[in-house]
């Protein structure tokens, strides 16, 4: 068939067919985590703009300058994980380099075999710090919660953490003197209530995870990190007939029977109630330390963002959650060796602390000054113990936490039922969740 | 024996070919270089997928990693599952109550449309809903009935001191009056098209006869746009059992999941196959679940839309 080509339509086809093959072999040659690469594609979760992305495209550039690996950077978004997984299974993974949220780095690489173990990543020197590798400079705490079976599935550079957050310029006698207990909390809120007359707490109950926050950090407070975890994925629903549990959601109860909250809590539209709180409509916001980044625009001159951790329990220590956002390499990248490169360079001291000074963010690094947003929850996590963000079970058991908790939970805040309905509730669901998914 | 009939076949057949007309012969050698290219592309993009996702659906998958056979667990676990119970109600009472609802309405604006002066920029205004992205739509909706929203502040003004918690009491509801909304004028849209095409001397011949505006519509309007009723109400049975971005985005908040009590079939199948460790074998069951329920429902459809075509 070919025979019929003219000569040189015939030369073009088999040029073309040979340096076809020679691509191919030279890709082929390249799978796997070749040394030395000198391309790396690196899909971000941020997008374009975003102070982080200014940070990382500052290092990418520098980077490159100096290592000569050049780095075609995607601003994905949030969504980068899922947009990576369905390509996990080919030969021609597209990213050799992701960041994202730990949760979903662990579910797209962690339950699916697909991730690099990062723990070469950790014996790198980072450049630019004589005598430093990366496990020198990033906190062992962080090292451990990325941490599974040995294998480290995620690289953290930022940290965040779930705080109440308040005007510090209008509650000076807070800032003076944050409440320490349950009924310290109780107190200022009965007096703030009072003073405003109406509930002093925003809440935007509509994203569940916003109400998840107060029953969980109820629970951990009174019963200590892993109990929550542990009614989660106890299959006889026996964990939540401790009376302690009961205690423990009761104080939310409270809360809502109490009128605590700011009206339209329980029926606004995400964001209004945290914009609520940003202008003076509220006192107090649980929420993570993203809380002063989404409200800035709504804010006044001159609101001062100040937080107090949940106040301790019957647990009677201080625990401070936390969740990550890191780096993560796909098994299958063809250039795993420079991402290595990258993530080591990046978390050289002088880099990484534009996280702190640029987005305003905490670090992965206890070396690197914090913004004065997020002094308050440094100074917390200085002095307390640290617990993966909802004991992990958003991560670990997503399928109990959306389908069995957060519709109780959401119940149980907005005051559809009582704390007695909800646990109850909560254990017929878990015992019938796991009978159908253990 | 087969062999034999073969052999008688094919002269039969051939036969057959000698006699057409040399249009139909002509036609014949072109059926398939024209059917080809479009069957290619159904088969690659439509009955491929389907069977991978049928098979899927047999599997145990987090979308990357070993795949695991699990017969029809997935499909058992359907069945028992709760929220998934929840979910299919939820994507019936859209079905036939939103649907209901729907069609009701765009007959009677057909019914007023018909008679009225600009009703060409009353079809343009109603169809809007439509050129919008389910997105903007949602956050407008979330605007409109969150408490100190524009319905609740209207409401608080005509005197009635405690409104309803619309999103907080009512979400689904709040769902399906956003979806009548939405869809009635594009239905409206297209039956208006197929009343256009009736011809005026049968309205004419209404008036003299002193039919009423619901007589006309009964006997006149309805039976003559009845095959597009019938097309309307595939369409709407097909968007109704997908519909996902309008609930997704209104009862979501913050790039989460809305409340399982709002899910349909298609939330469902997005939650098992993006919230946390995929589960792609139980996402692409639920998927030939509502493959199934749209095959049954067009095949009763059509059923039901059938009769002789009227001639006008």
């Amino acid at each position: 068939m070919y025979g019929s080509l003219p000569p040189r339509l015939r030369r073009r086809v088999i040029g073309g067919a040979l340096a076809a093959s020679v691509a191919v072999s030279a890709a082929a040659c390249s799978g796997g985590g070749e040394q030395n690469s000198k391309t790396l594609v690196y899909w971000s979760m941020w997008k374009a703009g975003e102070p982080q992305a200014q940070v990382l495209s500052a290092a990418i550039d520098s980077f490159t300058k100096e290592t000569g690996v050049k780095v075609k950077v995607e601003w994905k978004g949030r969504e980068v994980a899922k947009q990576l997984a369905p390509t996990l299974n080919t030969r021609n993974v597209p990213a050799d380099l992701i960041d994202s949220a730990d949760r979903f780095v662990k579910s797209t690489f962690e339950a699916t075999g697909q991730g690099l173990d990062l723990n070469p990543v950790y014996e790198r020197p980072v450049p630019g710090e004589e005598g430093k590798s990366v496990k020198d400079v990033v906190d062992p705490r962080y090292r451990r919660y990325a941490t599974e079976d040995g294998k480290a599935w995620l690289l953290p550079y930022e940290v965040l953490a779930t705080q109440i957050w308040y005007d510090g310029k209008s509650l000076k006698d807070v800032a003076d003197a944050p409440p320490r207990t349950w009924d310290e909390l109780v107190r200022l809120l009965d007096g703030r209530k009072a003073a405003r007359g109406g509930g002093p707490l925003a809440l935007d109950a509509d994203v569940a995870d916003y109400p998840a926050y107060w029953t969980y950090q109820a629970v951990l407070a009174d019963m200590g990190p892993g109990a929550f975890a542990a009614a989660a994925t106890d299959r006889t629903g026996a964990k939540m007939d401790d009376p302690a549990f009961l205690a423990a959601v009761q104080k939310i109860e409270k809360l809502v029977k109490g009128g605590y909250f700011a009206d339209g809590y329980n029926g606004s539209k995400f964001p209004a109630m945290q914009q609520k709180w940003a202008t003076g409509g509220a006192d107090f916001l649980l929420m993570g330390n993203w809380a002063p980044k989404e409200t800035l625009t709504s804010a006044p001159k001159g609101f001062e963002y100040r937080s107090f951790p949940f106040p301790a329990g019957a647990a009677g220590k201080p625990v401070q959650s936390v969740s990550l956002i890191g780096f993560g390499i796909p098994r299958n990248a063809r250039h795993s060796d420079a991402a290595q490169r990258f993530i080591a360079y990046f978390m050289n001291k002088e880099r990484l602390s534009k996280i702190s000074t640029v987005a305003s963010n905490l670090t992965t690094r206890a070396d690197i000054p914090v913004p004065a947003v997020q002094a308050d929850v440094k100074k917390t996590l200085d002095g307390a113990e640290t617990v993966p963000d909802l004991d992990g079970v958003k991560m670990n058991q997503s399928g109990w936490y959306t389908k069995v908790f957060q519709p109780a939970d959401t119940d149980l805040v907005t005051g559809k039922i009582s704390a007695a309905q909800f646990v109850a509730r909560l254990k017929k669901a878990t015992v019938d969740y796991w009978k159908l998914n253990g | 024996m087969a062999a034999t009939a073969v052999r008688k076949a094919r002269p039969a057949h051939a036969a057959a070919a000698a006699h057409a007309s040399p249009l139909e012969r002509r036609r014949r050698r072109l059926f398939w270089p024209f059917v080809a290219p479009a069957l290619l592309l159904y088969a690659v993009f439509y009955i491929v997928p389907t069977l991978v996702t049928a098979w899927i659906s047999l599997n145990d998958w987090a979308g990357a990693g070993p795949m695991r056979f699990a017969g029809l667990d997935n499909y058992r676990r359907l069945m028992l599952d709760p929220v998934f119970h929840d979910a299919f109600t939820n994507t019936l009472v859209i079905l036939f109550v939103v649907g209901g609802a729907t069609f009701a309405l765009s007959f009677v604006m057909t019914i007023i449309l018909r008679d009225m002066a600009g009703r060409k920029a009353v079809r343009s205004i109603i169809f809007f809903p439509n050129i919008v992205s389910g997105i903007v739509l949602s956050i407008l909706w979330g605007f409109l009935f969150q408490a100190d929203g524009v319905v609740n502040t209207a409401l608080r003004g005509a005197g009635l001191a405690h409104p309803p918690n619309w999103l907080g009491a009512h979400l689904f509801t709040v769902i399906m009056i956003g979806l009548v909304w939405a869809q009635t004028g594009f239905f409206t849209t297209i039956l208006m098209a197929a009343v256009d095409r009736i011809p005026r001397e049968l309205y004419e011949a209404c008036d003299l006869e002193g039919a009423s505006a619901l007589q006309r519509f009964r006997h006149v309007t309805l039976p003559l746009m009845w095959d597009v009723v019938g097309v309307c109400a595939v369409l709407w049975s097909i968007h109704a059992i997908k519909l996902f971005e309008f609930i997704y985005a209104f009862a979501g908040a913050a790039g989460q999941l809305p409340p399982t009590h709002v899910w349909n079939t298609a939330v469902y199948a997005y939650a098992e196959a993006f919230s946390g460790v995929p589960r792609y074998g139980s996402a692409a069951a639920t998927g030939m679940v509502m493959l199934a329920l749209v095959a049954v429902l067009v095949v009763l459809l059509r059923r039901l839309f059938r009769r002789d075509g009227v001639q006008y």
